[in-house]
């Protein structure tokens, strides 16, 4: 095995290292940092948008460019956390806590510089962990058989659902919708039309691209839609001069200070890369318990929150481990496990490749291609991002109420560019309002979309279960590994019920 | 007063109750065959959750003034915004690209009282930039609608 991987490794040194490849990883880092930074666009908001203009890139190129789009969007978000206090991304949020105290001490090239190191390492280390785990991960996920995967598939939604922010119970709903949702279109064994209502437009069944633009983009931006004040530019939240005179002494990153800050950068790192690797649980979280571990194992806990540099080297070296680390589960089981996953997941089934156990064996070359052109794209986050802390100032001050008209129209033109057809369009808006409910009523997007990508897999899983055991549902119960899957799945939903009757016994006896 | 997860609940709930009574055995076949199997199964779960959502929600009975939607200036903006991007979806066919486009540029920007010459400038780059892109870049074929004589 290690022969035939050392093998794939070179082939795709070859495949990686072209002018295209090269062009599209700054490329999409640039765009990634530059867009990351604005206030109001997240990382997978971006990536959703950025879809339609790899169509005709070949496949590497056109991942590569998203994976290091939305690696830039990460570190762009930081930016705005620490100069304006005001995250760029969600990731980013914890990041404000130390980064933003900084920057008032005068210190917000270093801060920056922090950070951008930071997330180069946390990128690069579990860009190396996917690098080495991918392959015996696919090996083993080939061994499963159909109830095996209808049973994984399960486990993933429910951990999905359950481990989402907000209500379990929303989550799980969000998910089983988008279940339902998925099966418009022509029934995969007997291309028998469902859900099509007479139309032939729904025969093909209701398009990735639209639905992933619609509920992250046009749901997003109603949703801010709802805060701009009308007239306002947004120039005022920076109306004092930002100062990041790179020859100050303040402003200068030492490697004394990186060697200070290595160890609590790779134990963040491990704890993002853990996280990412598992289903639901996304770079939020990992960027809030690797702060917390951070100052807990500090020994200047009393400086965390008031400027302090490991304040900053944990959170983004865990948000950007997730990463990597977000698609272990997704090319070797196809399983994306966060929003940021299904939405590149979206993205290698457009250029027609399935993530599965199977993508390693038919193209394999291909995939440490990118994995190599993932390294390439921390490198290239390193180079760029030194000038780009002079180049986010003016993009602060782009208005809201000039980006969204423009976003809303792009949304558009980037749902008709999937398949040339204006119906994708209509999809796309009615979509863009199911997102917007869904956000305001609670319900997860995120779960959704994981669920609707998920279905055809659950769905042919099941069937050709039921298949193999001539329509007997014991097929599920007599497999151990099915069974084992089975009752972490029944946990992974009575841990969080056993968690809330705790907590409201506790509020009780309080009261 | 209902709270917000009693109506997600209902809402949910009665859904799936119209899709197992009638959507899938008018749109898919007989209950009981075998294409009929995932779309029960999937049926079941979202049935069985939203029914414990109403339950859960009757059991918590603070939050029960939260509202769903904003206050009426933020409602009219979504509405704009809802209203805009619906019509260019569903006129570009019949207008095209050319008209429609900045049409919806001016009024989204016009609405949020933009600076005039930004909306011009903004309207320009981004009705010339996306033409460029997608329409000579990459050769997709932008719905011209009535200019269809003038372009193709």
């Amino acid at each position: 095995m290690l022969a035939s991987t050392l093998a794939f490794i070179g082939s795709g040194f070859e495949l990686a290292f072209t002018i295209q490849n090269i062009i599209g990883i700054v490329g999409g880092v640039s765009l990634g940092m530059v867009l990351g930074c604005i206030p109001g666009l997240t990382g997978t908001m971006v990536i959703a948008m950025m879809i339609p203009l790899t169509y005709y890139i070949n496949p590497l190129t056109a991942i590569a460019a998203l994976v290091g789009c939305y690696k830039g969007s990460l570190y762009g978000g930081s930016t705005s956390a620490i100069l304006l206090n005001t995250p760029g991304t969600p990731e980013a949020s914890v990041t404000c806590f130390d980064g933003y105290p900084l920057y008032k001490q005068g210190k917000g090239g270093k801060a920056l510089k922090m950070a951008l190191v930071a997330s180069v390492m946390g990128d690069s280390f579990s860009d190396l962990v996917l690098l080495t785990v991918a392959v015996p991960v696919a090996a083993v996920a080939l061994k499963l058989g159909p109830p095996e995967f209808a049973m994984l598939v399960l486990f993933s939604l429910t951990i999905v659902g359950s481990l989402s922010r907000g209500s379990m119970l929303k989550g799980l709903a969000s998910g089983f919708l988008g279940l339902i949702v998925a099966i418009v279109g022509l029934d995969p064994i007997l291309t028998t039309p469902r859900y099509t209502f007479g139309s032939i437009n729904l025969d093909r069944g209701l398009q990735l691209l639209p639905l992933l633009i619609g509920l992250l983009a046009l749901g997003e931006i109603l949703v801010q839609v709802e805060g701009i004040v009308r007239g306002d530019t947004d120039r005022h939240k920076i109306k004092e001069k930002l100062s990041l005179d790179s020859n100050s002494e303040n402003n200068k990153l030492t490697l004394g200070e990186i060697k200070q800050n290595l160890s609590v950068i790779f134990r963040s790192a491990s704890i993002g890369t853990f996280f990412g690797a598992l289903p639901g649980i996304g770079s939020i979280t990992s960027a809030f318990v690797a702060y917390d571990s951070a100052k807990r194992t500090s020994k200047h806990p009393e400086k965390f929150g008031k400027g302090n540099l490991e304040g900053i080297a944990a959170p983004e070296a865990a948000n950007n481990a997730v990463c990597g680390a977000n698609l272990i589960p997704t090319i070797t089981l196809g399983i994306p496990g966060s929003l940021s996953a299904a939405v590149l997941m979206g993205a290698f089934m457009i250029h027609g490749m399935m993530p599965g156990p199977m993508l390693m064996q038919e193209h394999p070359s291909m995939l440490y291609g990118l994995f190599i052109l993932m390294l390439l794209a921390n490198a290239t986050m390193l180079l760029l991002g030194f000038p780009f802390i002079k180049l986010a100032r003016r993009l602060f001050s782009v208005s809201k109420t000039i980006l969204f008209p423009v976003i809303l129209i792009l949304c558009c033109i980037g749902a008709y560019g999937c398949d040339l057809n204006i119906f994708d369009m209509k999809v796309m808006v009615v979509f863009g309002l199911g997102g917007y409910l869904m956000k305001k009523t609670g319900l997860n997007p995120a779960a959704f979309l994981i669920a609707f990508i998920l279905s055809p897999l659950l769905e042919n899983s099941i069937r050709q279960s039921l298949i193999m055991s001539r329509g007997s549902p014991l097929i599920f119960f007599t497999r151990p590994i099915c069974v084992v899957l089975i009752g972490i799945t029944i946990l992974s939903i009575l841990w969080p019920i056993r968690q809330y009757f705790r907590e409201k016994s506790k509020l009780k006896t309080k009261g | 007063m209902m709270n917000k997860d009693t109506k997600v609940g209902g809402i949910l709930l009665i859904f799936s109750l119209i899709n197992f009574f009638l959507l899938i055995p008018l749109q898919i076949g007989p209950l009981g065959s075998a294409q009929t199997i995932f779309p029960l199964f999937a049926n079941t779960l979202l049935l069985l959750v939203s029914s414990l959502l109403i339950w859960r929600s009757f059991s918590l009975k603070e939050k029960l003034n939260e509202k769903i939607f904003p206050s009426r200036s933020g409602f009219n903006k979504i509405l704009f915004a809802i209203v805009i991007t619906g019509i260019y979806a569903f006129t570009m066919e019949s207008v095209g690209y050319f008209i429609m486009t900045p049409l919806c540029l001016i009024l989204g920007m016009g609405y949020f009282k933009v600076l005039k010459r930004y909306i011009v400038l903004v309207t320009l780059i981004v009705t010339s930039g996306v033409y460029f892109l997608f329409e000579v870049a990459m050769r997709y074929p932008l719905p011209m609608g009535m200019l269809s004589g003038i372009f193709y």
